[in-house]
């Protein structure tokens, strides 16, 4: 008897993992209420660099033949009777559950963000607000352009500099830097959390004469006045303002609740990402709350420890992070660290920039074809052990 | 109201770094309130003194067992 | 049909002999192996004018120029073979040739995974990955020393005839103020390294 798999969410863990698993052991069907599935990095190249270059694809046309493909969101999970619920009313019975649903901007916890974001746009959400920001950039001739981190999680912690450093570049190239003032707010103690990173990006951010306000936690928006205001009373005066939008996790009604945090990610064995309490269903990706970062490489090596995992291996995740990070004017780096390891302090190059375009070209194929590209990560991951590099970048 | 006490493991987080953890559970927090972090990274300690030297909160312990980082911070600061 | 094109049509007729068609056959099997694998998706969506351009954004540094120079002689090459329309009956005879030499065999036989994860283990290390970052900064550092210019005249000194005693080349050293300062460079090379090789 084939075990059935049931997989809600078709982005890069869903997808991943369901190409991961043997078609002869196993009968895999994926749920996804979009019949998209997204390169949300590339929101970031909308929005400062005016890219319509697609980026999405069917989710049927990434998934390997065999795959049952159900466009349908799913509404509740009920993990002590193995069921899920869709929207139309179909309950799907399982044998492992992989909830990888990702994770969403909410727009309830900052005053005045909803209308902020309607008029500057941002770059964590639509390609329509992404799109936004691009029209802001360009309208935008003289005065303050702010990036805001308006509170944790996001999604890809190195986005907010990201944003900052190409629309630096993009105000320079325009011959408008000197009357475009680019400024950046962060709650955290310097502009990337992250000491060794911080090391890297703080003296580009000085070179090239980006401002920027350290503990300063966003409150409220007003935008009669344009200020952006801290909750303990600070006031950032802007032009025009793009706000990282802090995420919350999923909207699929689970029970039992107590798997959930309060802002709904579900917890989960940072090794293994049983859910807790249950080694039949697993939480993989943004959607988990377990201790790394959310992004795509995340999900793509919690969804191969899973996929080992259900076919009877000990495998576990090492907590590894390996974020493509553009710095601008075509520089790069990558942000490289595991649980037992810190950031590595890897310096500013054009192959990194280099690298995540390619990335970004051939990242389809990846979730595609994982026979081809697992073993090629694999060798990557290895030679690139924040270990190892920390040996040679001290 | 009642005070809260919220408990945040930080345990493990390299990047993007435990302080992000403990400014999201001060967004959440209001005066009175109670947040525990506990955290492995070694730059967690001067991150949570400078955050509250400049945020303007009050700190009630921070201590060290083990290789694990315990800050006990009480919300004062929100405007 | 122009005149070009009808002496491609011809030169292919000519070509397409049945061993040679035998050996393409054998190729559009490496083909169709190579679009299983998902190469040919990767390859077609690395082709893309976005991609390519960030690409040669990325990779283009002086140093880079001044070592790609020499592709100007390939690019001659490639254009004298347009101009001739037998250059087609080569390139279909010469996959006859690499089909009795094993060698499609050979790539058939490389168009596997295994074969690839392999090559990656084999050649992606900490060492790679440091060199592949660095290597645009390092043809920075060789361009601006004239590192090409260096090795002309100094094969040419040092081949005359007359090999220096030892006091013209100390005087050498001690007098001119460029061959201290060349010196100097490399001590200054040999401090760092010792430095990373101090034992921890």
């Amino acid at each position: 008897m084939k075990k059935r798999v049931v997989v809600i969410g078709g982005g890069a863990g869903g997808a991943i993992l369901a190409n991961n698993l043997p078609l002869e052991d196993f009968e895999v069907t994926v749920v996804d209420r979009s019949p998209y599935h997204y390169y949300w990095p590339w929101l970031l190249y909308v929005a400062f660099r005016g890219s319509r270059r697609p980026m999405r694809r069917e989710i049927e046309s990434l998934l390997k033949p065999g795959i049952n493909f159900i466009q349908s969101g799913a509404q509740s999970v009920d993990l002590n009777n193995r069921k899920v619920v869709l929207e139309g009313g179909k309950t799907l019975d399982y044998d492992y559950l992989v909830i990888a649903t990702g994770s969403r901007p909410t727009y309830g916890q900052i005053g005045g963000h909803e209308k902020a974001v309607e008029k500057y746009g941002d770059y964590h959400s639509t390609v329509e607000n992404a799109e936004r920001v691009w029209k802001s950039i360009n309208s935008l001739k003289q005065g303050t352009f702010a990036v805001v981190v308006g509170g944790d999680p996001y999604r890809c912690p190195p986005s907010p500099l990201e944003g900052l450093f190409l629309a630096e570049e993009f105000f320079r190239s325009r011959g408008l830097r000197d009357r475009v003032r680019v400024v950046f707010a962060v709650p955290y103690p310097r502009p990337y959390p992250a000491e060794p990173m911080n090391e890297v990006v703080e003296p580009l951010l000085k070179e090239r004469g980006v401002e920027y306000i350290t503990f300063f936690t966003l409150d409220r928006i007003e935008d009669d006045r344009k200020v952006a205001v801290s909750m303990e009373g600070e006031e950032l005066k802007y032009d025009a303002l793009v706000v990282i939008p802090p995420h919350v996790g999923t909207d699929v009604k689970i029970s039992p609740e107590d798997v959930l945090t309060t802002d709904r990610f579900i917890q989960a064995d940072k090794y293994t990402n049983n859910i807790k309490g249950f080694d039949d269903a697993f939480v993989i990706g943004d959607a988990s709350a377990v201790p790394v970062a959310k992004t795509g490489v995340t999900a793509h090596l919690q969804a191969e420890v899973v996929a080992k995992r259900l076919q009877g291996e000990d495998a576990r995740n090492n907590g590894r992070t390996n974020c493509p990070f553009d710095l601008g004017y075509g520089l790069g780096t990558f942000v490289i660290s595991d649980y037992r390891n810190p950031v590595v302090k890897l310096p500013p190059s054009r192959f990194s920039h280099m690298a995540k375009m390619l990335f970004a070209a051939t990242y389809w194929d990846m979730v595609r074809y994982p026979e081809l590209w697992n073993p090629i990560f694999e060798a990557y991951f290895d030679a690139t052990e924040p270990a190892k590099l920390a040996r040679i970048y001290v | 109201m009642p005070e809260n006490r919220l408990k945040v493991d930080a345990r493990g987080i390299a990047c993007p770094g435990p302080i992000t953890e403990l400014v999201k559970a001060y967004r959440n927090a209001k005066n009175g309130d109670i947040i525990e972090v506990m955290a492995t990274d070694p730059g967690f300690k001067p991150d949570v003194e400078a955050w509250i030297k400049r945020t303007g909160n009050q700190l009630l312990e921070l201590r060290e067992e083990g290789g694990t980082y315990v800050a006990v911070i009480k919300v004062t600061a929100k405007k | 049909m122009s005149e070009a094109d009808l002496a491609v049509a011809e030169s292919l007729s000519r070509a397409l002999r049945p061993e040679s068609a035998r050996a393409l056959a054998k190729f559009a099997e490496i083909l169709v192996k190579a679009d299983e694998m998902g190469l040919l998706d990767t390859l077609r969506d690395l082709l893309d004018g976005e991609v390519l351009g960030e690409g040669a954004k990325s990779l283009l540094s002086t140093g880079t120029v001044a070592a790609l120079i020499n592709l100007d002689r390939i690019s001659a090459v490639l254009e004298a073979l347009a101009r001739n329309a037998d250059a087609v009956a080569k390139a279909v005879s010469l996959l006859g040739a690499l089909d009795r030499s094993g060698l499609l065999s050979l790539a058939s036989g490389l168009a596997e995974p295994e074969a690839l994860g392999e090559a990656a283990r084999a050649y992606m290390t900490a060492g790679t990955f440091y060199l592949l970052n660095e290597a645009p900064k390092m043809l920075d550092g060789l361009a601006s020393m004239r590192i090409a210019h260096a090795l002309d005249s100094a094969l040419a000194e040092s081949r005359k005839a007359q090999a220096p005693g030892f006091l013209d080349a100390l005087n050498a050293l001690m007098l001119d103020e460029d061959a201290r300062r060349g010196l100097y460079f490399f001590v200054a090379l040999l401090k760092s390294i010792g430095a990373s090789l101090r034992p921890k």
